[in-house]
């Protein structure tokens, strides 16, 4: 059952998903561009200063990348169950309502890491091409809260569909968009290192976030 | 006869607006039993409820002995369930939706749905979405065939659909029912095509049960009687005996379970001078139209 979930669910957003792939590949092969370009016409020792004491992210495109593909694959697959209330053939389905609607969460949050993975292999790959481990590890620990702020866009897209009432949803956008914020509020390297876990746990628990939209639904449904 | 729905006082509003109020009905194996009303009684209320999308402000519904809003995985296997506007995943062509169905229902027979399908003009990667209202019907219709449930639910399964599509919709769902033995819960507002279909109905007004019984009983029993009366102003009210009336100018219609000679007398207690009364025939529409009203 499970694998036919993934399977309708991969039929609505797969377009959307391999279109957020290709943007993703893009915007690492610009950024391997623009950094070849960098240190060919810069001497070493200037593109160092850049990089280490002027703190200039050459990932900076990176940024909004998981946040703009975890909107569209959240968009992608919910929107299509509330248009005519469709939800109501997913709920129907002869499992549990709790468990069809986290299989639906598990399934976009499954494709987005193997999405966000491959785009962090990629930038990793660009990195260690002209730079030592400790730049890469430094590149990681400040592209990790992007990632989660993807996965945050993702859930919060999730329950926000679902949810019927528009007082709630805007409510919901709200919260949202400050917490969201949040990921991007200092531009630097390491800037969350120390945050990023209790982030990550707010994040996760998120995802839990379209069970409450889904009771609200199953209770409400006009 | 086992019952395989039962609604008991079922009482429901949205915000402060009443939809109904002790809503009763029991719906036995085997028995196709019609809701029907005008738009905005509260069919989809009663569907939504059944199916377990919306919570009762009071009373009860069973589906299968369960409560119907804590439905089990088992029990939601037993019962098709069609949406209002033959709702389905538009993004899968007809070949996608029967292997995403198949894997969730264990006596799932494709033969039904693929005769169905060839009967369209469609191809087998051609989206749903991309399909006339017809045969997105069909699509719908041979996915509950393919089900195999033994309880339909069938949401105005006649909107947007023009009489051959109607017509052939009930003709499956019938020989459907009657071969297998399986029980139908059907909501409309078009009442024609339902004449011979029904076993059973209730009919809602707002916020009211105006009838509960056998459809054959209902057809049996409900008559129209038409007379005329002198030039005075007649006032006229519902009750007991007047189910429901028109008046124009001086010739009266009125619908009522008793027979002529009771009418008769009803309208003399009443004094009310009338002539040429006689009873007129009417199909099952007409007697719908006479219950309901025409506003």
């Amino acid at each position: 059952m499970f694998a036919s979930i993934m399977y309708k669910e991969w039929l609505k957003i797969r377009w959307t998903y391999l279109g957020g792939a290709v943007l993703g590949v893009f915007i690492v092969f610009e950024i391997f561009l623009n950094l070849g370009q960098i240190i060919e016409f810069n001497k070493a020792n200037s593109v160092w200063n850049y990089i280490i004491f002027q703190k200039y992210l050459f990932y900076s495109d990176f940024q909004f990348l998981p946040a703009f593909i975890g909107l569209i694959v959240g968009i992608a697959q919910y929107f299509p169950e509330i248009q005519d209330k469709r939800l109501k053939l997913h709920l129907h389905l002869p499992m549990r309502e709790n468990n069809l609607l986290l299989s639906m969460v598990a399934i976009g949050t499954v494709l987005l890491i193997i999405i966000y993975s491959f785009l962090l292999i990629g930038l990793s790959l660009v990195t260690l091409i002209y730079f030592p481990y400790e730049i890469l590890v430094s590149l990681l620990n400040t592209v990790l809260p992007w990632i989660v702020a993807g996965f945050v866009i993702y859930f919060i897209a999730a329950a926000l569909f679902i949810e019927i009432r528009w007082a709630r949803r805007i409510l919901i956008g709200v919260i949202a968009f400050a917490f969201v914020s949040m990921f991007y509020y200092y531009m630097g390297y390491d800037s969350f290192n120390k945050a990023i876990p209790v982030f990550t746990i707010i994040a996760l628990s998120l995802s839990l976030l379209i069970l409450l939209s889904g009771y609200r639904f199953k209770r409400g449904t006009k | 006869m086992e019952n395989v729905v039962e609604v008991k006082n079922l009482t429901h509003y949205y915000g402060k607006k009443l939809v109904y109020e002790n809503l009763n009905f029991n719906i036995k194996r085997g028995s196709i039993f019609g809701l029907l009303g005008k738009n905005g009684t509260g069919k989809t209320t009663t569907i939504n409820i059944l199916n377990g999308f919306l919570k009762p402000k009071a009373g009860h519904c069973y589906v299968f002995g369960e409560d119907s809003y804590n439905l089990s995985p088992e029990t939601k296997a037993k019962v098709g369930f069609l949406i209002e506007g033959h709702i389905q995943y538009s993004f899968m062509n007809i070949k996608q939706i029967e292997k995403f169905y198949s894997a969730f229902y264990p006596k799932w027979k494709k033969e039904p749905y693929y005769e169905l399908m060839a009967k369209l003009k469609v191809t087998e990667d051609q989206k749903i979405s991309r399909m006339s209202c017809g045969q997105r019907s069909q699509v719908a219709l041979g996915l509950l065939l393919a089900q195999d449930s033994e309880l339909l639910i069938l949401d105005d399964y006649s909107m947007g659909l023009d009489a051959g599509y109607r017509r052939l919709f009930l003709d499956y769902l019938e020989e459907y029912a009657k071969s297998e033995s399986k029980t139908i819960f059907i909501t409309s507002h078009i009442i024609q095509d339902l004449e011979g279909f029904l076993d059973d109905c209730v009919i809602m007004d707002y916020n009211s049960v105006l009838l509960s019984m056998p459809i054959s009983e209902f057809k049996e029993r409900f008559r129209k009687y038409s007379f005329n009366v002198n030039g005075d102003k007649i006032e006229m009210h519902k009750d007991n005996v007047v189910k429901n009336f028109e008046q124009i100018k001086n010739k009266i219609v009125i619908y009522s379970f008793d027979e002529i000679e009771q009418i008769k007398r009803y309208l003399g207690q009443k004094q009310i001078h009338f002539s040429e009364i006689k009873e007129m025939p009417m199909t099952l529409e007409d007697a719908f139209i006479g219950i309901t009203g025409k506003y």
